[in-house]
């Protein structure tokens, strides 16, 4: 397993316990997060976005 | 995870045409400085990325691959430049063949080019790391922190976590400043409602007092409480001559923006704060410089010792206190210059509140001025709204709020004449609407007022999602830093412990106690090693050149084998063990066959004797071995593959070269008696200057090595050990044979470097290889991939075994007690 992956295993446990955020909005995030070299901030923002206010914002 | 069987080099770099059979197994390449060594070692990384890691980076401004890659000769026909490197996939079993041109870089040709064979190599071209040069490799010892660290996440590809954390970082700021601004959107849509019921303070039951007041005047029912969905204007009818106008809210919307024009003192003290602070940052120039540098001072601060000249740059200074007192004062200077910079963002995020109140009233009246057709008003307005905007925009980064210092210096929030002017024409021409009815007036204010409301709870309703979104942002940053400090804290632990393990296997019986700490911090990693038990220091600090290079491969190794795991499958290593003394590289060679035994090592060296003890040491086999020599424009490198002098000296024989012949067999003799002699530890009468000629060394192996049969041989005696005794009967009757087989030749007798060897016919000197032969061979085990000699373990008087590396020879000596 690599350096990313172990982190991002750390990552599922502790992101599932914060409040407001949706498996389908950290399973975005993840992807933008790992689906780059620089992964672009205002997607991740977007995402959140979603996972909080929904669709309408 | 690849390993590498066959490359096939042509016109490259400096070789003109070269076949390595690699056969998956580690190899040496050796040969002197300018022999063509690296010439292989570019080709694989070349034939696994399409690039050439030595004319990149830098240093290399001016080279490319097309111009530079082919070799000499061909560098204006880069097509005829090719490697062809064959390779195995360990993962599927399957082999496959790489070719690339210099001409056509980075499109490489695979045959058989199946998913496997491609994502194999994908996977290969994207681990630099493992190919690297002593220059690399020592980066990671001899660096400041932060250099370091850069190193380390590049080997670690840890630049993808920083920039991950960077994104979360960014995406919560973002966020943060969402809620910041819906914040501040909700109290001037609160602040609107306030001023159009003449209200200072959010107070729910006053509020719906005057609501309810003007429903009373209206005739209709009064509101029982207030809530975010309420409707003041509920029941009001709309009258059709009449536009909704509140002529006393408007004006006390005027009277609101005129007291925030005239009264600055909320934000007047903020813009002389934050001037003050850009001016101090900018005044002294020295502070940005102090800031970039201060990571370099702090390194020399922690190398600095009693010597008086500085150790980064070695100007000399009077004296230790006033070098290490400049040093200290460059530190202060790049404190303070952080301080003030931040002293600067904190004037500038206070004094953008106020601006964004400034700018809704500023847009209130605008909007109220347009309603009235006062257009020129309404202009003046919009640009003031836009310039206190633009303002605030400005302020919220540090390089946007030291531009600003200028601007806002020159008065520019304090001149309002503009804003004034037109806010009081505002003033006049809503004081000269008429006045409504009391009945009209009631319908506008509920009417404006329910508008206002509304917005109000809009906004509110928006803040409230944005802090919410802005705390998943905040936990998620939060979770990500934790999950990420967590594994490189475990990763960093883990390095260190190997990379301390490692050096202490090379050091054996040198620093037993060594140990090394890789402190990471935010963007550092220091790394302190320990020296003899007397402390930690950085490692340029005491410890040799050599021992350097013996840190700088095992912090590569422990890096590596952290970031690879079973995918650790090869790794070229070019010249990078260079400084390792002669004592160590036996325990480097076991180090790398009992720590990494299935990772396949391509090793360049200009040292033949290392080449040779990599061999002895069954590091590699002998036949996995090239030699470059005699390099020339024209023809490249001359290369032999796995040869030995033997070979060598029978080439020569068959092409009837004696001269050749003898020369390579006196050069041969002259290499091995003296390792022969040190591994068994013959006595060698002491010469000043070492100058020992062959006979002397033979004459003290010869006597060594009878004692040490005798000794076997008593040692299996007081064992009652048969099987011991016959094996050391024939070693000591192989032993009388083949000395007796150089005592009889007249040829030896004429001194083993003679130069009458040169003269001899062929016929004559084939029995005096035959015989030297035969005598070496006493001193190896069967094994004919070695090639080790045979070692003698123990202290002299002690002796406890006598043993080749392959364990194939194996002698007791150690008597039974009693």
């Amino acid at each position: 397993m690599s350096i990313d992956d172990d982190i991002f295993e750390a990552l599922g446990s502790k992101a599932a316990e914060i409040e407001g955020l949706s498996d389908e909005a950290y399973a975005a995030v993840v992807e933008v997060l790992r689906g780059s070299a620089k992964p672009n901030a205002e997607k991740i923002a977007a995402s959140l976005r979603v996972s909080v206010v929904g669709d309408a914002l | 995870m690849i390993k590498l069987q066959r490359l096939v080099i042509e016109e490259f770099r400096g070789i003109r045409k070269l076949e390595v059979e690699l056969d998956e197994k580690s190899f040496v390449v050796h040969g002197p400085n300018g022999s063509g060594k690296s010439g292989v070692v570019d080709a694989i990384g070349f034939a696994l990325t399409g690039t050439i890691a030595r004319l990149t980076g830098p240093g290399s401004a001016g080279l490319t691959v097309l111009r530079h890659g082919p070799h000499v000769h061909k560098r204006d026909d880069p097509a005829e430049a090719k490697v062809a490197l064959t390779f195995k996939d360990v993962a599927s079993g399957q082999v496959g063949t790489v070719t690339q041109t210099v001409k056509a870089a980075n499109q490489p040709i695979l045959a058989p080019d199946t998913p496997e064979l491609r994502a194999a190599l994908e996977w290969a071209g994207g681990h630099p790391e493992l190919a690297l040069s002593r220059r690399e490799i020592i980066k990671l010892i001899l660096t400041e922190a932060s250099k370091r660290a850069d190193e380390v996440q590049a080997l670690l590809q840890l630049d993808r976590i920083a920039e991950q954390r960077k994104a979360l970082n960014s995406a919560r700021n973002k966020l943060s400043q969402a809620a910041n601004s819906a914040a501040s959107q909700t109290s001037s849509a609160r602040q609107a409602v306030l001023t159009h019921f003449g209200q200072t303070t959010f107070v729910p039951t006053s509020l719906l007092a005057v609501v309810n007041g003007h429903r009373e005047t209206l005739g209709l029912a009064a509101i029982a409480q207030l809530e975010s969905a309420t409707d003041m204007s509920a029941g009001v009818e709309a009258q059709a001559s009449e536009t909704p106008f509140d002529k006393q809210s408007a004006l006390r919307d005027v009277a609101a923006l005129l007291e925030w024009l005239g009264d600055t003192s909320d934000r007047g003290p903020l813009v002389t704060q934050l001037v003050d602070a850009c001016r101090t940052y900018t005044d002294n120039p020295l502070l940005p410089d102090a800031a970039q540098h201060r990571s370099l001072v702090a390194t020399g601060l922690a190398l600095l010792g009693d010597g008086t000249s500085c150790p980064r740059c070695d100007i000399p200074w009077e004296s230790p206190e006033a070098l290490r007192a400049h040093l200290e004062e460059k530190i202060a200077a790049s404190q303070a210059s952080a301080q003030l910079l931040a002293a600067v963002v904190h004037a500038a995020e206070q004094l953008q509140e106020p601006l964004r109140q400034g700018a809704a009233l500023i847009e209130r009246c605008h909007l109220l001025a347009q309603a009235r057709g006062e257009t020129e008003v309404a202009s003046a307005l919009l640009s003031s709204r836009d310039n206190v905007i633009e303002i605030g925009r400005g302020l919220a980064n540090p390089q946007g709020a030291l531009l600003l210092a200028d601007q806002l210096d020159a008065g520019e929030l304090s001149s309002v004449d503009a804003v004034t002017t037109a806010s009081r024409a505002l003033d006049e021409a809503v004081k000269a609407q008429p006045d409504n009815s009391a009945q009209a007036q009631a319908r506008s204010a509920l009417v404006v007022g329910a508008d206002r409301w509304k917005a109000f709870q809009q906004y509110r309703s928006s803040e409230e999602q944005a802090q919410k979104v802005s705390k998943v942002g905040v936990a998620l940053y939060e979770a990500y830093c934790a999950a990420a400090d967590g594994i490189l804290e475990d990763l960093y632990a883990k390095v260190e412990t190997r990379f301390s393990a490692f050096y202490r296997q090379i050091n054996e019986g040198d620093e037993l106690s060594f140990k090394a700490e890789l402190t990471p911090s935010s963007e550092k990693l220091d790394l302190a090693v320990d020296f003899y038990s007397l402390g930690m220091f950085p490692p340029g600090a005491y410890h040799s050149e050599g021992h350097q290079d013996g840190m700088g491969i095992c912090l590569y190794l422990a890096l590596v084998e952290r970031l690879l795991d079973a995918d650790f499958t090869f790794a070229v290593l070019d010249d990078v063990v260079t400084s390792v003394d002669m004592n160590h590289r036996r325990q480097f060679c076991e180090l790398l066959k009992t720590e990494f035994p299935d990772v396949q090592f391509i090793i360049t060296t200009h040292d033949k004797i290392w080449a040779k003890q990599m061999v002895s040491a069954g590091l590699v086999t002998r036949r996995q071995g090239l030699e470059f020599h005699d390099w020339t424009v024209a023809a490249g490198p001359a290369a032999e593959h796995g040869k030995d002098y033997w070979d060598k000296i029978d080439e020569d024989l068959q092409a009837d070269d004696v001269p050749g012949a003898a020369s390579r067999l006196r050069r041969a003799l002259e290499a091995e008696l003296p390792e022969i002699a040190e591994v068994l530890g013959a006595r060698v009468a002491y010469r000043g200057g070492a100058r020992y000629d062959m006979g002397e060394y033979k004459t003290g192996v010869d006597g060594r090595h009878n004692d040490l049969l005798k000794k076997a041989a008593d040692t299996a005696s007081s064992w009652n050990d048969a099987a011991a005794s016959a094996t050391v009967k024939d070693l000591h009757s192989a032993r009388t044979k083949a000395i007796a087989g150089l005592e009889e030749s007249w040829a030896v007798n004429l001194q083993v470097h003679h130069n009458a060897w040169a003269q001899m016919s062929k016929q004559d000197f084939a029995p005096v290889v035959a015989s030297f032969q035969r005598y070496l061979q006493l001193f190896q085990c069967g094994n004919d991939d070695r090639g080790s000699w045979i070692r003698v373990e123990g202290s002299p008087g002690h002796e406890t075994a006598l043993r080749c590396d392959c364990g194939s020879y194996q002698l007791n000596l150690k008597k039974k007690s009693g």
